[in-house]
């Protein structure tokens, strides 16, 4: 503590670093409780921006903006069917900086969840779950899915018309299980998707039960759940000797030249392995990534309004009812097969996401964007096969209709429809790229580009080209 | 590659220059917070106004010190914040009163009653009330969702609906356009069709929560015009079925002033959510269901006049498509008997405009049907009182006119009988009183096909009577008619119910109602009748009639007496009647009726009886209400005033149709009955 202490104030005193110690300079991060999660060194290769990018900083900092400012959205906000909307309204209207705190949660909200699903792709792309860093893989998808459901699970929580409809259109995607299980007829004995959907609501609606789940899983289940997973993730990262990156990150190191390394690095140790102090440059980098997103989500805050439709009323929907933006492109494809596209393609794509680093377990190109040269190739040719496949499928099903469900049985609908179709399709490209450049590492990229690609297009179409009865708008 | 230092310079840098932006959009946004409010700038000026009109040191240091906050009222009883005060500052001075808005006070005398304290702003003005800002409180920007709106203040008196409307007992003083309109929805006949609070018809709508409807559950797509309730309305009442495709609702004649106040009156309605302690108390009762009981023509007025006409003069085939009966009729009325009038409001016509009204769809109790089907008869000439007709005696000669007239095409033409049963039995005649007579001349037999001829002069009917006296051969028994004749027999009804069954109901019908002989379980007739008559008849007979001396003569075996008699007529005073209609004899030719019905009826009733230019005859419920002697007068007599010809009488345009062709007509009309209705209406 009193190193930290000293060292800070050093800082403020300008005294170049290089006066204080590097033992206190290692202390100050190993010997304090908040801090020691951070290794006294990292190296230089992990600190430079366009690798990262910042996004694991990114997502922990959005995290602790949200738990603070969801904090004291608690203060006002009253959890019951009669009072949710008049206080938030509060919130929105009289209370003092209550219109930002909650529209810097909002948009903080939904900032995260695309910030998790980019440092996912960022981990994937630059092969960062090899070796020992399967288990965190596997966590990290876990606290992604958290993501998700804290999004989702908030979403409930103003009571508008916007909220109201939303779950319940989500829960009922949940639910979407039953599509399978009427069709062997065993509904009655095995509904797990009937189970979730009523654990979800605490009932067979949207109503007070809800309400008072959604908060309790937003305010104290996720969160403590959420925490302890990030712990462990972080704690993980320590295990594996910090990020992952080249293995001649050294050697890169070395070849840019201009490194200046202090006198008292010059031990030969310590000068091969090129990494520096934490403390100060490590704790300047995340506080740089953590102003500043708090900045721009202040701007955003100050610029757009957190919306608040008018108050939730069951007898009148929201035509269109669209769930949460993370769910429309899922919502696109259960307009066409609720199971297929509820149920089968999201579990299929978090097993596979799941599965990659037991799939792929070649070490190379680790530390690399798309690995290598032909990895770029690999995934610029995936997003355009993608793009093209997908256009052209919902263009098929949209611009021709794809009404011959009606009159074909239940169980082919279910099979053939597009989010199966699609899914299939990019399961034979990314195995054939995976057959002809030899690399499972390709399949896995070929294919993550293809869900990435396909992903945004169909939640494209949720958003901007869908109107009133599903129907496509232009 | 960079160095450990410039990364740090970097970060350190970024960390500086985020931190320092951060700072000042929090100060801007404070600014914007605390600074950029239309209310501060509101309450600003306002202070500055109360400081300008202060007349002492006092009141100047009382305005400076006027607090510059949000203000709010919250009403724990409506669970609502209203904050319209933020702006709306002078509400409650009357001093502001020449003041633009939003300085003004509130204008009229409304404040005094309904203190914004209790009431707040929203209850009556709509809006979002926790809002501060302009267009989401009473802007006219709202959600188009938005459950209360802000009411525009062209319609603001539909706001007191919500505590002050009472349908059926309007107490609503000071609401001049409310009042306007309630008084026109009552007087159209409105409820006819819709049901408010319960009460009321199943044809549209229901309009209890009419005043609660958002825009969005409006079809606007064919309103032209800035879409808004107001202006669908109005042009729903005009045009109705251009508005709402496929509505049957006719277009009424309003002027736009009174469309203005319909418009307020229909907005005003609502089933309250509010708490009973903002309710008037005939709105309490009226929710409740426990308004006091609708009398006869008011009960007409609000139900029936929609489409029957407030004179009750039905409409035409050419205005509705299905036509409207015209209830105003001298001829149906004196024909159509209680039973016939309770049995259709109840019951209905299946498949045609007229909906059923019992209680259980209408939540009209039964005395209240009674009473609204009582108030048809204002259209028949009153009953009155035989005494002051029998003061003075009549002409014979004129009698026998009349007679020829209106009564030989079914009594024949020296009272032997035909259609109807001969009066000029000398026995009959001789145990009938004057009083009997002109009973049964003026109210008729109810359910047979003898209608009440109580349009008939003190004149006509003196005379009549002189006639019919004159057909008399044996002498009147002084015994029977007298005032001793009327003492009441005692007797075992369940007795007389066996004998009854058994022997009488051969020849005068199952329930009595008529067959071979008279309808005698017939309230006209028991009325008219003594125990003296009754005892009489069954022990002496009819001569050369089917009708025998149940006491002189055994006829199977059986030969009655006295006592059994007594049984009889007791039963007969006792006896309930059943729970439908008895359609009574039909000793026609249903083929031979359905070639005349082709030949002469089929181009106004329809080839089967479905109704083309006038009433459907196959229609079941009508034919439940109808029995035969109704259909046989109808026919008879026709409907003066109504393209419907006098087949008895025949004109230049219908040939005179025997007694036998009406008799199998209506043989052939019943043949379209298949199943019996039972109704509540007839207990």
């Amino acid at each position: 503590m009193r190193a930290a202490l000293g060292s800070f104030l050093a800082i403020l005193r300008r005294v170049r670093t290089e006066r204080t110690s590097v033992r206190e300079r290692s202390h100050s991060v190993s010997r304090n409780f908040f801090l020691h999660m951070h290794s006294a060194r990292t190296h230089l290769y992990s600190l430079r921006p366009g690798f990262t990018l910042g996004l694991g900083v990114l997502s922990l900092s959005l995290f602790l903006i949200l738990l603070l400012t969801g904090v004291l959205l608690m203060v006002y906000y009253v959890p019951s069917v009669e009072q949710a909307y008049g206080s938030v309204k509060d919130i929105s209207t009289v209370v003092a900086g209550g219109k930002y705190i909650r529209n810097i949660h909002r948009w903080g909200a939904h900032g995260m969840v695309a910030v998790v699903l980019f440092h996912l792709l960022r981990v994937l792309f630059t092969t960062g779950y090899t070796g020992s860093r399967r288990v965190n893989w596997i966590v990290g998808i876990v606290l992604f899915c958290m993501t998700i459901l804290f999004s989702f699970s908030g979403y409930l929580l103003p009571w508008d018309q916007l909220a109201f409809w939303a779950v319940t259109i989500a829960a009922n995607i949940v639910a979407s299980t039953r599509e399978l299980t009427d069709l062997a007829g065993i509904t009655a004995l095995f509904d797990p998707g009937g189970f979730v959907r009523r654990l979800l609501l605490g009932g067979d609606s949207v109503g007070q039960d809800a309400l008072t789940r959604f908060y309790l899983l937003h305010v104290v289940v996720l969160p403590i759940a959420t925490i302890v997973l990030i712990g462990v993730h972080l704690w993980r990262i320590r295990k594996s000797d910090g990020l992952a990156i080249p293995p001649d990150a050294d050697d890169l190191v070395l070849k840019a030249g201009g490194i200046s390394i202090p006198k008292e690095l010059e031990d030969a140790k310590l000068r091969r392995e090129h990494t520096v102090l934490s403390w100060p440059t490590v704790l300047w980098a995340e506080g740089a990534i953590f102003l500043g997103a708090l900045a721009v989500l202040t701007l955003t805050a100050i610029l757009v309004d957190a919306p608040l439709l008018a108050p939730a009323d069951p007898s009148m929907p929201e035509n269109p009812a669209k769930s949460p933006w993370y769910f429309l492109g899922v919502q696109e494809l259960v307009s066409y097969s609720a199971f297929t596209g509820g149920v089968l393609v999201p579990l299929l794509l978090l097993v596979a996401a799941g599965a990659v680093p037991f799939v792929d377990r070649e070490e190379n190109g680790v530390g690399y964007w798309f690995g290598s040269r032909r990895g770029k190739v690999v995934v610029s040719v995936s997003v355009l096969v993608a793009l093209v496949l997908t256009i052209s499928m919902m263009w098929v099903a949209i611009g021709m209709g794809w009404h011959w469900t009606r009159n074909a049985p239940a169980a082919i609908a279910l099979i053939v429809n597009p989010g199966s179709i699609l899914a299939t399709l990019y399961g034979i490209w990314s195995w054939l790229v995976a057959r002809s450049t030899v690399s499972t590492k390709m399949g896995v990229f070929a294919l993550a580009s293809c869900c990435l690609t396909g992903g945004i297009v169909i939640t494209i179409l949720g958003i901007w080209l869908r109107g009133p009865n599903w129907e496509f708008v232009w | 590659m960079v160095t450990e230092s410039r990364f740090r310079l970097w970060y350190r840098t970024a960390a500086g220059a985020a931190a320092l932006a951060f700072l000042l959009l929090v100060g801007l946004a404070a600014v914007r917070e605390e600074s950029l409010n239309r209310w501060k700038e509101y309450q600003l000026s306002y202070r500055d106004t109360l400081a300008g009109r202060a007349s002492s040191i006092l009141q100047q240091q009382a305005a400076l010190d006027y607090p510059i906050e949000v203000r709010q009222i919250s009403i724990q009883g409506l669970q609502r914040t209203d904050r319209c005060v933020s702006c709306h500052v002078g509400i409650e001075d009357a001093r502001m009163g020449k003041l633009p808005l939003p300085y003004r006070a509130h204008s009229g005398a409304l404040l005094a009653a309904h203190p914004p304290e209790r009431f707040g702003c929203t209850v009556c003005h709509g809006g979002i009330g926790r809002s501060l800002s302009r267009d989401e409180s009473c802007g006219a920007d709202q959600p188009d969702e938005l459950h209360t709106p802000f009411v525009s203040l062209d319609a603001i008196e539909s706001s007191c609906g919500r505590c002050h409307l009472a349908i059926f007992d309007t107490t609503l003083a000071g609401m001049p356009t409310l009042v306007r309109g309630i008084t026109i929805f009552r007087r159209e006949g409105c409820l006819g069709c819709h049901r408010v609070r319960g009460k009321g018809g199943s044809v549209g709508p229901d309009l209890t929560n009419e005043g609660s409807k958002s825009l969005r559950a409006f079809d606007l797509s064919r309103v032209s015009g800035p879409k808004t309730i107001s202006n669908w309305m109005s042009q729903h009442f005009a045009r109705p079925a251009e508005i709402s495709p496929g509505s049957v609702m006719p277009a009424f004649a309003l002027t736009d002033e009174e469309v203005g106040s319909l418009i307020v009156a229909v907005r005003g309605l609502f089933s309250s959510t509010l708490p009973p302690e903002y309710l008037v108390l005939p709105l309490v009762k009226e929710i409740k269901g426990a308004t006091d009981p609708v009398e006869g023509r008011e009960g007409f007025t609000l139900f029936c006049v929609a489409c029957h006409g407030p004179e009750g003069k039905g409409k035409t085939y050419a205005e509705q498509p299905f036509g409207v009966p015209t209830l105003a009729n001298q001829d149906f009325q004196s024909v159509a008997s209680e039973e016939y009038l309770l049995f259709t409001l109840v019951e209905g016509r299946g498949g045609r405009m007229m909906a059923s009204w019992s209680s259980r769809v209408s939540r009209l109790q039964a005395g209240e049907l009674r009473e609204i089907a009582g108030a048809l008869r204002r259209w028949r000439s009153p009953f009155r009182a035989t005494g002051t007709i029998l003061q003075a005696g009549g002409s014979r000669s004129e009698g026998e006119r009349v007679y020829g007239l209106l009564c030989a095409q079914c009594h024949g033409v020296r009272g032997e009988g035909g259609l109807a049963k001969g009066i000029s039995n000398p026995d009959f005649l001789a145990m009938a009183s004057d009083q009997f007579l002109l009973e049964t001349i003026m109210k008729g037999r109810s359910n047979t096909a003898m209608p009440a001829w109580s349009r008939l002069t003190d004149g006509e009917m003196r005379n009549l009577l002189a006639f019919v006296r004159g057909l008399q051969t044996k002498p009147i028994r002084r015994e029977l008619t007298g005032p001793g004749g009327s003492e009441r027999v005692r007797g075992d009804p369940a007795r007389g119910d066996s004998l009854f069954y058994y022997l009488c109901s051969r020849c005068h019908g199952r329930y009595g109602e008529g067959d071979l002989g008279p309808a005698v379980l017939n309230d006209d007739f028991l009325n008219a009748a003594t125990d003296g008559f009754l005892v009489e008849s069954i022990s002496r007979g009819r001569e050369h009639t089917p009708m025998f001396g149940w006491t002189q003569q055994a006829r199977a075996g059986k030969k009655l007496v006295a006592a059994d008699v007594s049984d009889v007529v007791a039963f007969m005073r006792s006896a309930p009647g059943p729970d439908f209609l008895p359609p009574g004899a039909s000793a026609g030719n249903p083929k031979h009726g359905g070639e005349l019905f082709r030949e002469l009826c089929a181009q106004c009733h329809g080839g089967s009886g479905e109704g083309l230019k006038a009433p459907a005859l196959n229609n079941q419920e009508f034919l439940g209400a109808a029995t035969n002697g109704y259909l046989l007068a109808t026919l008879t007599l026709g409907r003066r005033g109504t393209p419907m010809p006098s087949w008895g009488t025949g004109s230049p345009q219908h040939r005179q149709l025997t007694p036998g062709e009406r008799k199998d007509l209506v043989a052939f009309v019943r043949s379209w009955q298949t199943i019996v209705i039972r109704s509540a209406a007839l207990h």
